[in-house]
């Protein structure tokens, strides 16, 4: 509240309306009424007097409670003769026992690694076994196989002096266009080496040839080998 | 209080001759003007700064840091025993007997309804207004141990002023007297 200021406060615990100025009563009756104003003060007034007023007296006992209580506080903080003897004993056998240790140590030492020498060594073997898949791809340059079907036709010229013409093969015609197309084949087989001839013959195709055809289905289809 | 914390027997005697009376009476005013009540609470009291008189910062005002304790310990009794108030029978404390000026009998009376209406206070108001006007603390130290801002303070114990002043407007002295 802005309206009670620590000013009002003040002018409200020690003076009374008429007692104030005319620049403090001015500034009080723009907050509160000079009878608002003298009611506070009452209030304030018999309040203090109340406050001391009709009060009981502090009961005797109060203080005997506290100081056996506070004695007893005082004495569980503060240890006894008794315990800080022990105390102290206590902490002697420790830093006796720690600097006898301390002083054995090395000897200690030496003894308990003899003993761990001779002792029976138990030693496991462990196996470890990995397994791993290795791929290994191999490329090779392809073998091409060129399968070369020759058909070979005995191209035999009939004499002219023969009448009848031998035909070896069915398919040979007897026209004269026959004719001069089996003089032009002649001439080309006549150009074919021996070698590349060894494995044809004459009217048969290669599927009935057996023994090509083992050939052929021995060789890999892939081309690698 | 260092003293106090080494257990030295002259501080503690110290510290109940300053502080014992006063905060018994405070017990008193804000719990229901019970004195077995007041004496139980200032003996926990005492046992608290016991207790926590290593938790004591020095830079604070021990009197500010006890009565905030104090205020603690009645603001924690309020709400648990927010529905078990005890009845007060403040008429008996009128002492009508002996003959009295009508000047004073009438400030007794206003004085009885005041405390009267001060009980009737809710535990904010009345912690202010007791602190203020019958313990006589600052402003600033009641923020401080309430732990509240001053401007909650004093709008706290204006409303007090304004609630007290309708309450009690029959009863105004000045005004009784000048109707006689």
């Amino acid at each position: 509240m802005n309206n009670f200021n620590n000013k009002i406060d003040h002018l409200l615990a020690n003076y009374s309306f008429d007692q104030l100025g005319d620049q403090d009563k001015q500034m009080i009756q723009e907050h509160i009424s000079e009878a608002e104003y003298e009611m506070h003060q009452n209030i304030i007034s018999a309040a203090g007097s109340t406050g001391k007023q009709n009060l009981p007296t502090l009961p005797p006992h109060l203080k005997s409670n506290l100081t056996k209580s506070f004695q007893n506080r005082i004495q569980s903080r503060r240890p006894s003769l008794l315990k800080k003897t022990l105390k102290a004993a206590s902490w002697l056998l420790i830093g006796g026992l720690i600097g006898f240790f301390y002083s054995n140590y090395d000897t200690e030492l030496t003894d308990t690694n003899y003993q761990k020498s001779s002792a029976i060594s138990i030693t496991d073997t462990i196996y470890i076994t990995q397994i791993d898949t290795i791929i290994k791809t191999i490329e090779s340059k392809p073998k091409v196989i060129i399968k070369e079907l020759i058909k070979v036709t005995d191209n035999k010229v009939p004499s002219p002096t023969l009448n009848t013409p031998i035909q070896t093969n069915p398919m040979a015609s007897t026209s004269n266009q026959d004719e001069a197309s089996q003089i032009e084949s002649s001439n080309y087989f006549n150009n074919v080496e021996l070698t590349d001839l060894t494995n044809t013959k004459i009217g048969i195709t290669v599927g009935q040839e057996a023994d090509l055809m083992e050939l052929l289905q021995l060789m890999p289809s892939d081309g690698l080998e | 209080m260092t003293l106090l914390a080494k257990g030295s027997e002259g501080a503690f005697n110290e510290l109940y001759a300053r502080y014992a009376e006063s905060l018994y009476h405070f017990f008193y005013k804000m719990l229901y003007q019970n004195e077995e009540f007041a004496a139980d609470f200032c003996q926990n009291l005492f046992m608290k700064v016991f207790e926590k008189v290593d938790s004591y910062d020095v830079q604070y005002k021990f009197s500010t840091w006890i009565y905030t304790m104090a205020s603690n310990m009645c603001k924690n009794e309020y709400r648990r025993n927010s529905r078990k108030r005890p009845t007060i029978y403040l008429d008996q404390k009128i002492n009508i007997t002996e003959p009295q000026a009508p000047k004073k009998i009438d400030q007794d009376i206003f004085q009885t309804h005041l405390q009267e209406a001060i009980n009737k206070l809710d535990e904010k108001h009345k912690l202010c207004f007791i602190l203020r006007y019958q313990e006589g603390k600052s402003i600033s130290d009641i923020s401080e141990l309430l732990d509240c801002p001053q401007g909650t303070v004093k709008s706290r114990l204006h409303n007090t002023l304004r609630k007290l002043s309708k309450e009690l407007y029959l009863f105004d002295p000045k005004k009784i007297t000048n109707r006689i």
